[in-house]
């Protein structure tokens, strides 16, 4: 009788150990891709390695994949031997915002942006504001069956001047995203990235071909930090930075200030500095504040004045434009940084007046960086 | 070194009184004290805590359990003194260890079910273990016949004690490590009776070590707040209250989640939103949320009157540091239950605005079912607006978020004739017999209101055509059944999606579940017997929760009369086991007799759920209020004790083994009826379904007494 209870106890436990270790994600619950499916299409980048796997080229994790699995950001998958984008032409978000909610300032002010995301992300924020898009696949999402062509043509439909790449990870939906900006770029819309900058150079200067602007985050200027909070690291996202850069795409720099994380005004000054010397001072820095959200509920909204402080010094450090956000009052006016008057002047998300003319402040002609009609 | 009392005779009698007495009252002030310390630390909800309790009991089974072969080999009064000792001390690491594991994982992370009920169990279940193991050592100090039934009696008086001196005097005057200092003493001088005069200045050492620990109480609490000075941490019977600075910033934490903080502006569309829809100088009914500026956003409106109720009154308190608007002419503060108000009072409002939580558990689920909503309607002027809000999504709402929603909306369209809703992180109902407007920007400019975030940045996309008619599409699908009182469905989803965003694994809870029938198979193998020990466990852990739910959906949250009903079950189950002495015949025929009645009273309890939810008579709401659901709970606890007694007596071997087995049966049944009820049953087949679970069970416990009944094989080793 003895025996038979052990047997009993080992099964209850093997069972119970079976439960634990099967991850939220189980490879057998997924959707198997075909490559004829319609909404498949073959990664830009992407290594073939033995045994079938193929090493993904589009972000730094440069996930390994075998066959029949998915790599990180849960979008790609290898397909005998093949890397597939499994969401191509079928975003589960589409809708029509002010530009400056992405948040760009400096980017055509008081136009709209046609947005879009597909399901998936290489990051695990724990902080995610869009976690249902983003900690999931495209094959569990209600998506919208949209080719590039018919993107572009609804974002001139609405009237809009650019078409942001936003909510989830713009880079894993990378060829559905490249494929759109090119046809955009032909009819003259604008093309915005929103991300979090962690890609592969490669994948990066196709990507500035077509792309017109960036909204990247720099989410801390710690590796752990990047670590703990985002599952990635900081010299991949500094890289990212310095090509833009020397490729010309606008970008501006978001940063969100999370307390006892990045609350720190040493680190935002060595963060400002390596900004300064490494892109200089013309690209705005915006300082938003952090909410509990998704996982990271356990700590109070960021203190409006230690935004403050994150701002003079960055101003002193030596940045042109430098904004709060997420704090309505705050940050809604772009300051002229040879007279200091304000040439910007905007209510929430809607422009109140821009005294930005042909790219200058038109009280003082200087230069105000950015891209202006 | 001798004893200075014998253990036999007079003396072990008081042993084994003050024994149990202080076992009983410390394991449930412990169990409260720790419970609620997980809620903080591991951003507790149903699930953790049902999965916690479950585990509490099966470790408290598996100590009275192993506590037989301890009490055989080793000196009693040694053991007792050592269990005493160990009852007094661990508490201290415990609530230690939970206030400070969390900072193993990333600081302020919400932690997954696995992490939180693995880790909670490790620190928690050592003390399971010695209080269960003490439970037939201290019946073995009697050394008689029918010691496990006074084991049952005595202990569950210590329960009885702990539940009150916790429900009433801890949690309103005490911290909770000083609870523990109070339970720690308590130990120590029950240690004392079992040991020699020269061990007491040890002993009193003891003490004096647990009294000096009371520094560390803020300095681990601390460690739940990194990066914040602490103002004000308050127990109150509903939650952890704190008030943390962060440079110029307020923060209100309950049970360590953000509520408030300065600079947040949410309550601008809660306040807005729906008075937007009225003229002004409506007349307005608030449940909640009032001292975080919601009042202030109101007056805008040049309310006629508000009245505001709020459940726990030391977040009234909050407002003497916060908004300070409680003291305007036209505001009234009520203290009490929010729904109980709705139902008792005679004025009718014209907006009536619910800013509660989600509904993360049963109480709170009471407040978006169709029968609050019928309820509200009646409550409400013919053009009135209710307004709640509910978990939402910046851009796209998934599959459990969205089950949650269409539950509610379905209830609410069911009841309304017109439900709209603005979509957005958080979505905002409003529900009237009246057209809604969408237009909130219009008419706040046309009243000369200014938002700092409600019009520039929130309505942009909040009224955007598009999203409202896409989020409409969603929620108004076909065939989706209503959230209800008795069926508390939106619970159910919003459990779903908590461990869908935690990233817990989907099967863990079946395999808890699976795991905690095998277990509780294992303690009733081949003993029809201790079989129907544990299905008037699970039985006892059922009726309790459904018909507390049961008197909340009816009554609302009285804190002190909830209180009342499990110490009124307690009661029960002690007076069963203490007047079936009485009844010596024909003990087969009373476990029978008391399997039937509990049939029956899981019968008499569906009808009454199902016609109590819809009664109205003010005699019939009395009669249900002071009659039905007190007898229910009184007869069923009365039933349990009763059986647990006779089956005892009719069970064969040494008095201790009794009593370990007999509890093991016992707490792995309240160990399925917490998990399996509370987890599974409640939120997905309603109050009548665990109910009905109860009936086929006790069903399956009769007919295998009955068989072995006539095989005259009663089971017990």
């Amino acid at each position: 009788m003895d025996a038979s209870r052990r047997d009993f106890l080992k099964t209850g436990l093997c069972m119970a150990c079976g439960g634990l270790l099967v991850p939220w994600q189980n490879a057998w619950a997924k959707k198997i891709v075909s490559p004829t499916d319609a909404h498949a299409k073959e990664a830009y980048f992407y290594k073939k390695l033995a045994d079938g796997a193929v090493q993904c080229g589009n972000c730094p994790h440069a996930c390994i994949i075998a066959p029949g699995n998915r790599g990180r950001c849960r979008t790609r998958e290898n397909v005998g031997g093949r890397l597939f984008s499994i969401s191509y032409g079928n975003p589960c978000v589409v809708n029509v915002d002010p530009v400056e909610k992405k948040p760009l300032l400096h980017l055509y002010p008081g136009t709209k942006a046609f947005s879009l995301a597909v399901a998936g992300c290489n990051f695990t924020c724990l902080n995610c504001q869009n976690w249902e898009i983003s900690q999931t696949s495209p094959d569990k999402t209600r998506n919208y069956n949209l080719p590039p062509e018919e993107v572009v043509a609804l974002a001139e439909q609405y009237g809009c001047k650019s078409i942001a790449y936003t909510y989830s990870e713009a880079t894993t939906f990378y060829e559905y995203m490249v494929d759109i900006s090119a046809e955009a770029q032909k009819r003259g819309i604008k093309n915005i990235w929103v991300s979090n900058a962690y890609i592969s150079q490669p994948a990066l200067h196709r990507l500035c071909d077509v792309i017109d602007a960036a909204s990247v985050n720099l989410k801390s200027f710690s590796d752990k930090i990047y670590w703990d909070l985002n599952g990635g690291h900081l010299q991949p996202v500094l890289d990212t930075f310095k090509t833009l850069h020397r490729r010309g795409v606008w970008m501006e720099i978001i940063n969100l200030v999370i307390p006892t994380y990045t609350d720190d005004m040493e680190m935002i000054k060595r963060m400002c500095g390596w900004i300064l010397e490494n892109l200089g001072p013309e690209y705005p820095l915006h300082f938003s504040r952090f909410s509990p959200l998704y996982k990271l509920i356990h700590l109070p909204p960021t203190p409006v004045e230690v935004l403050k402080q994150a701002e003079a010094v960055a101003l002193k450090e030596g940045l042109h434009y430098v904004y709060v956000g997420n704090v309505p009052g705050l940050g809604d006016k772009t300051v002229c940084p040879g007279c200091k008057e304000t040439v910007i002047q905007r209510r929430g998300y809607g422009l109140l007046w821009n005294h930005v003319k042909d790219g200058k402040c038109s009280l003082c002609g200087t230069s105000i960086s950015g891209r202006w009609e | 070194m001798g004893f200075p009392l014998s253990p036999n005779g007079v003396t072990g009698r008081h042993r084994f009184w003050a024994c149990l007495l202080v076992l009983g009252t410390s394991s449930v002030s412990v169990q409260l004290v720790m419970i609620r310390e997980v809620m903080s630390s591991f951003s507790g909800n149903e699930l953790v805590i049902g999965l916690l309790l479950g585990v509490w009991l099966l470790a408290t089974g598996l100590g009275s359990l192993l506590g037989i072969p301890v009490a055989k080999q080793v000196r009693l009064e040694h053991a007792l003194l050592s269990g005493h000792i160990l009852m007094a001390l661990m508490p201290f690491g415990q609530v230690a260890a939970i206030r400070g594991l969390p900072l193993l994982w990333v600081r302020g992370e919400m932690l997954g079910l696995t992490s939180a009920v693995a880790c909670s169990s490790l620190i928690l279940i050592p003390f399971c273990l010695v209080s269960g193991a003490m439970i037939p050592m201290a019946g073995a100090l009697l050394k008689e016949k029918g010691t496990t039934r006074k084991v049952y009696i005595v202990d569950t008086i210590g329960d009885i004690c702990g539940g009150l001196l916790f429900s009433l005097v801890f949690v309103y005057a005490l911290s909770h490590w000083d609870s523990l200092v109070v339970l720690g003493v308590l130990n120590l001088i029950a240690g004392s009776i079992m040991t020699s005069y020269a061990v007491l200045p040890v002993l009193a050492l003891l003490g004096l070590a647990i009294v000096a620990t009371r520094p560390f109480d803020l300095e681990t609490l601390s460690w739940r707040f990194p990066g914040q000075a602490l103002i004000l941490h308050k127990n109150t019977p509903f939650a952890q209250l704190t008030i943390s600075r962060t440079g110029k910033q307020l923060n209100v934490l309950q049970d360590a989640i953000p509520l408030f903080s300065s600079h947040d502006l949410d309550m601008e569309a809660l306040a807005h939103v729906p008075l937007c829809q009225l003229s002004q100088g409506a007349s307005i009914l608030l449940i909640s949320g009032g001292v975080f500026g919601t009042i202030r956003e109101m007056a805008k409106h040049k309310p006629s009157h508000i009245d505001y109720i709020e459940l726990d009154p030391a977040i009234l308190n909050l407002d003497r540091l916060l908004d300070q608007r409680l003291s305007l002419p036209f505001v009234r503060v009520h203290v009490g239950d929010g729904r109980l108000f709705i139902k008792k009072s005679t004025t009718s409002y014209d907006a009536v605005i619910v800013d509660l939580p989600d509904p993360e558990n049963t109480q709170l689920n009471r407040f978006y079912t169709q029968e609050f909503f019928e309820e509200t309607k009646s409550s409400l002027t013919p053009r009135g607006v209710l307004c709640f809000t509910l978990v939402g999504a910046d851009n796209y709402v998934e599959e459990k978020g969205l089950a949650v929603n269409r539950a509610v909306y379905a209830a609410l369209k069911s009841t309304f004739n017109h439900v709209l809703v603005f979509p957005g992180m958080t979505h905002y109902y409003l529900a009237s017999n009246a057209p809604l407007t969408r237009n909130i920007a219009t008419v706040l400019a046309e009243r000369g209101i200014q938002t700092r975030r409600l019009v520039d940045y929130d309505l942009p996309s909040m009224a955007d055509p598009f999203r409202i008619d896409l989020l409409q599409g969603l929620l108004a699908r076909e065939h989706t059944l209503p959230n209800q009182d008795l069926s508390p469905r939106a619970f159910g989803h919003l459990l779903d999606l908590w461990l869908k965003k935690s990233g817990s694994p989907k099967g863990l809870v079946l395999t808890l579940s699976v795991l905690v029938l095998i277990f509780a198979a294992l303690a009733c193998r081949k003993a029809p017997l201790r079989f129907t020990v544990l299905t008037s466990g699970y039985a006892g852990m059922a009726f309790e929760l459904s018909l507390i739910l049961l008197f909340q959906v009816i009554y609302g949250y009285v804190y002190l009369r909830i209180c009342g009903f499990i110490t009124l079950f307690m009661i029960g189950s002690a007076l069963g086991a203490l007047v079936s002495v009485w009844a010596k015949k024909k003990p087969l025929l009373q476990i029978l007799a008391c399997d039937g009645g509990l049939i029956i009273l899981a019968a008499l309890s569906c009808g009454g759920a199902v016609a109590g939810i819809h009664v109205k008579s003010q005699v019939w709401l009395f009669t249900m209020q002071y009659v039905i659901i007190p007898s229910l709970i009184f007869l069923v606890a009365f039933g349990a004790g009763w059986q647990f007694s006779v089956v005892s007596r009719m069970s064969k071997g040494a008095e201790t083994d009794i009593t370990g087995r007999l509890y093991l049966a016992d707490l792995a049944g309240a160990a399925c009826g917490t998990i399996l009820t509370g987890l599974l049953f409640l939120p997905r087949l309603g109050i009548v379904g665990v109910l009905v679970s109860v009936l086929a069970l006790k069903c399956v416990s009769l007919g295998l007494n009955m068989v072995s009944g006539q095989s005259k094989n009663t089971g017990l080793e």
